[in-house]
């Protein structure tokens, strides 16, 4: 595989794989310039680029976004993407009692881990996997996306209620839009901006950025924090690593599965790589408390989607999350269409592709090792500096995302709902992950009834959808049982 | 400091207020504005990009043009944004299929088509009616067989939603035919392929694609145009065929109402040479796709006649009256 | 003060709830076996009501609400909303993004120094400048962005 041809290459690409590291750790460390807008600001550079130059540098981006977002979710307590959120948990009561440091370090380890199990997938299974998802039919994509939503309702730590309604807030607010099998538009009030749904990047702006920004003022933190250097040493033992290599493990397969699926993003997927590691734990009182299983977990899933979303874009075209959707404009740019013929066709092409892959994970550790100090040094800053300069950049990057002041309005309008509704104790990433799970679950719902003429068979129809559909069911009277109990328990109280 | 601070801006403002007049011998004498209605990475935008940089080597001035990707409303906003402009000739906005013609039938927007002028047709984007390679169907005259035994039963999908333009050629088309098709709709050509590729519909409407070794082989063109290769050579059009229907979904570029001629005609002389420059006829190559020349005129009659037929179609559909 | 804000959203979300249910009965049918445009919003109305409705009679029965507390130094929060709208305000009607943006920063950094608003003008001004000629460098003069 490592011929001469492919070194060269690969040396050539190397300044471009650094250049998207380094944006992506960047934009994906800096609260609200998640990883779109990173890789929406290089995709002009890409233009100027061969095909596989571009490709890697928009995926290194991606990975390394993956990275960053942990970095400002364990120091800075945001977390910087969405995907992040749930490396909070542990992650933020870890950096308190030993230093964040350690935190950063199983963080960096598992999201390296994470990112080689996916490339590694990627190269093994490409086609096989892609095979199996093609037989997914709708009901099936329904299900999962269903699961998904189950899940994260259950699994916030706010009440119940508070935690449904922001999952049914977020359905709501992601049918905004023109209907796709009706062509009419839906709860968009007449306005033409809302009419392919809200702009996503100055929702997740609004949510997690202006918010943030809102509250900094509030909460008056205004005393620099000081971090010791030494502190932020992200090293690990032999032994610190073998403890977390299971939970490893279980986030990069349970990544990689999620990353698969179509628009079951890395959101997703760090939420039930958080469950499954807690279930699968040694010690599951100390999840919640700093367990090192509950950073790696997260962080692993969330690198390892990366490559299982790569896999059904390469080997069918269809990308396996909005990022990778984006990054498909830079294949298009440079008249590569994938799809399996992509694979049969052009194996050189994907050859490069993969050690590149490979290689950009390789850098991520490196450069994750070096900069993950600098960027923890943002906690230095004083908060007066810092939250004026997240709003004023972030303004920016919806401003760039889209070029409309609509959008700007908009994101300031539910920073302020969001930063009034978080302090009554709403659970944020509920909403954002049903917004993104809305228009699958929805379409893939009506498109199967369509399919089928109306009959609901199709939802038990093949054993798949059978299993996914006792699960669901099982899952929703296991939460409304708990409910019940919960709330007579406290009305006796 | 602050107000020193404070006059710095003042100049800068100042500066900015002093505007020359329009002298168009010097045109550009100030940069460009090419409105994307998209974001960045389609091929509207490719095209967009491409042109840009070429273009401005055939205008007497040397100001740059500059590519405003504004996407978001069914690339509504993009297309407001131009009529909203100055019709100075500074912003003009790629065109592409299905917004002139169909939007302003469903009274989401407050231009129509005669708000706007066409500078030149670019590109014809081709559209088949393609099944899987290993189907049994061979050619149209099977598939239409099939499609009358069994009418209502043949799955296909098109590359937009309910009311895109290419949803209401197809509509067109079964109407020719006196067929009965069943229209599964989904977000984006990519999803649509993988459903065809697991055989969970039949067929679909948009670019065929085995001359580059994929797996949609078409039964008829639906367009005049065809991917450039000689694979397509014996695939009828459905004017061949002897049909009275030829769909066409044309790119080009467009300014607002009101923008002056000679600016129209130097842009339009312009992308014209533009079209022959190596860079840009290796770009239509990657593409496989051949240039599709329009005068202004020739696109805007080609615009008329699309939208008197996307009027009749979204009435059919009930989704206007 | 937590249970009536509380309550307060909850009726905000209710009458949300109600409104998109409402819209979407404006929706017609859907084709062949598809069970229409409005089916999910009308369904989300209803369970948003629900929901509302069971949070609102569960906030009455808590006895104790010492769960929570929620301040917010309200002079403050105005004043950093009040700076943002002004920013995007003025972005948007006079243009000169370059203008206002390290406008924005230094007046923002300026109130909410806890060092008061006179003490390190200078510095302010520099990083206010140097984050505007970045963001000039990167997104103009690298990127070809064009800020209104």
């Amino acid at each position: 595989m490592f011929d001469v041809h492919t070194l060269y290459v690969l040396a050539g690409h190397l300044p471009a794989i650094f250049l998207g590291l380094f944006v992506g750790i960047f934009f994906g460390a800096l609260p609200g310039l998640g990883m779109i807008v990173g890789i929406t600001l290089l995709l002009p550079l890409s233009y100027n680029m061969d095909a596989v130059g571009a490709i890697l540098m928009l995926l290194a981006v991606y990975q390394g976004a993956e990275y960053g977002g942990s970095i400002s979710a364990i120091v800075l307590k945001i977390p910087g993407t969405a995907m992040a959120a749930p490396i909070m948990i542990d992650g933020v009561p870890m950096a308190e009692q030993y230093s964040p440091g350690k935190a950063l370090g199983y963080s960096l380890y598992g999201s390296t881990f994470g990112g080689l199990f996916g490339a590694i997938v990627l190269v093994l299974f490409a086609m096989p996997i892609a095979d199996l998802a093609l037989m997914l039919g709708d009901a099936e994509i329904f299900l999962l996306g269903l699961l998904g939503l189950i899940a994260v309702s259950g699994l916030a730590e706010a009440t119940l209620v508070k935690s449904v309604i922001a999952v049914v807030l977020g359905l709501l607010v992601g049918t905004i839009g023109i209907d796709l099998m009706t062509g009419l538009p839906r709860l968009t009030m007449g306005l033409p901006e809302l009419y392919d749904g809200p702009n996503l990047i100055a929702v997740v702006v609004g949510l997690f950025a202006i918010s943030e920004v809102l509250s900094m003022a509030a909460a008056q933190i205004n005393s620099p924090q000081t971090i010791d250097p030494k502190n932020m040493r992200t090293n690990l033992s032999l032994n610190e690593i073998k403890h977390t290599f299971r939970a490893m493990l279980t986030g990069s397969t349970v990544g990689v599965a999620t990353g698969v699926l179509p628009g079951v993003g890395s959101t997703i997927s760090s939420w039930i790589a958080y469950a499954a590691a807690k279930k699968l734990g040694r010690d599951q009182a100390m999840f919640g408390r700093g367990a090192p299983e509950g950073i790696v977990a997260p962080d692993a899933a969330n690198n390892a989607t990366v490559g299982g979303a790569l896999l059904p874009f390469l080997a069918l075209g269809i990308p396996g999350s909005a990022s990778i959707a984006i990054i498909a404009g830079a294949f298009v740019i440079h008249g590569v269409q994938p799809g399996p013929q992509l694979m049969r066709m052009d194996p050189q092409f994907i050859q490069d592709l993969f050690i590149g892959f490979i290689v950009t994970t390789i850098c991520m550790f490196f450069m994750g090792r070096f900069l993950t100090t600098l960027f923890a040094r943002a906690l230095t800053i004083p908060r007066s500096i810092l939250a004026p300069t997240i709003a004023a950049l972030s303004l920016c990057g919806v401003y760039v995302s889209s070029g409309n002041f609509f959008d700007l309005w908009l994101a300031f309008g539910l920073g302020v709902a969001t930063f009034l509704l978080r302090g009554l104790g709403y659970p944020i990433a509920n909403f954002i992950l049903a917004l993104i799970l809305a228009p699958i679950i929805e379409e893939s719902f009506r498109r199967a009834l369509t399919i089928s003429e109306g009959s609901y068979e199709i939802f038990i129809g093949t054993p798949t959808a059978l299993v996914l559909s006792l699960t669901a069911a099982g899952l929703i009277v296991g939460l409304t049982f708990k409910f019940i109990q919960k709330t007579a328990a406290q009305t006796r109280a | 400091m602050m107000r020193k601070f404070l006059s710095v801006g003042l100049i800068i403002v100042l500066l900015g207020c002093g505007e020359s007049p329009v002298d168009y011998n010097q045109y550009p004498a100030k940069p460009i504005s090419i409105i994307v209605p998209y974001g960045p990475g389609g091929t509207t935008d490719v095209f967009a990009r491409a042109f840009a940089k070429v273009v401005i080597d055939y205008l007497p001035g040397n100001a740059p043009i500059i590519v405003v990707n504004k996407p978001g409303g069914s690339s509504t906003i993009g297309i407001t944004a131009l009529r909203r402009a100055k019709n100075d000739g500074y912003t003009i906005a790629m065109l592409p299929t299905g917004v002139l013609e169909v939007q302003p039938h469903l009274q989401r927007v407050r231009w129509t088509l005669e708000d706007f002028r066409p500078i030149i047709g670019l590109l014809d984007i081709p559209a088949a009616i393609n099944v899987l390679n290993n189907d049994p169907l061979q050619n149209f005259e099977q598939w239409r067989d099939a499609t009358e035994k069994a009418p209502g039963t043949f799955m296909y999908s098109t590359s937009g939603g309910v009311g895109s333009s290419t949803h209401i050629a197809m509509q067109i088309v079964q109407e020719k035919l006196n067929i009965k098709l069943r229209w599964i709709p989904f977000e984006g050509e990519a999803a649509s392929r993988a459903a065809l590729l697991g055989g969970k519909i039949q067929g679909n409407f948009s670019i065929p694609n085995v001359h580059k070794g994929g797996e949609l082989r078409p039964l008829v063109f639906v367009t005049a145009s065809k991917p450039t290769s000689d694979l397509y050579a014996d695939t009828p059009t459905f004017v061949e065929l002897g049909f009275d229907y030829e769909a066409s979904f044309p790119m080009g570029v467009i300014a607002a109402k009101g923008t002056p001629p000679q600016v129209i005609n130097m842009l339009h002389d312009a992308f014209k040479s533009a079209m022959q420059d190596p860079q840009i006829e290796k770009l239509y190559q990657t593409y496989d796709l051949a240039p599709a020349y329009r005068s202004p005129d020739e696109l805007d009659l080609l615009l008329q006649r699309n939208s008197e037929l996307a009027r009749h179609s979204l009435v059919k559909l009930g989704m206007i009256r | 003060m937590i249970k009536i804000a509380n309550i307060i959203i909850y009726v905000i979300f209710a009458t949300l709830g109600y409104l998109s249910y409402l819209s979407a009965q404006t929706l017609p049918e859907g084709l062949f076996g598809d069970i229409g445009a409005g089916a999910l919003p009308s369904a989300l109305g209803i369970g948003l009501i629900a929901l509302a409705s069971v949070g609102i009679i569960q906030d009455i029965q808590r006895k104790t609400d010492a769960t929570q507390s929620f301040d917010i130094d309200l002079k403050q929060w105005v004043l950093k909303m009040l700076l943002i709208i002004g920013f995007i305000g003025g972005w948007q009607l006079l243009g000169y993004f370059f203008v206002f943006l390290p406008l924005f920063l230094f007046t923002s950094f300026c109130c909410f120094s806890d060092r008061g608003i006179k003490s390190g003008l200078l510095q302010n001004a520099l990083v206010a400048s140097g984050l505007s000629v970045g963001a000039y460098l990167l997104f103009v003069f690298t990127l070809d962005i064009q800020f209104g």
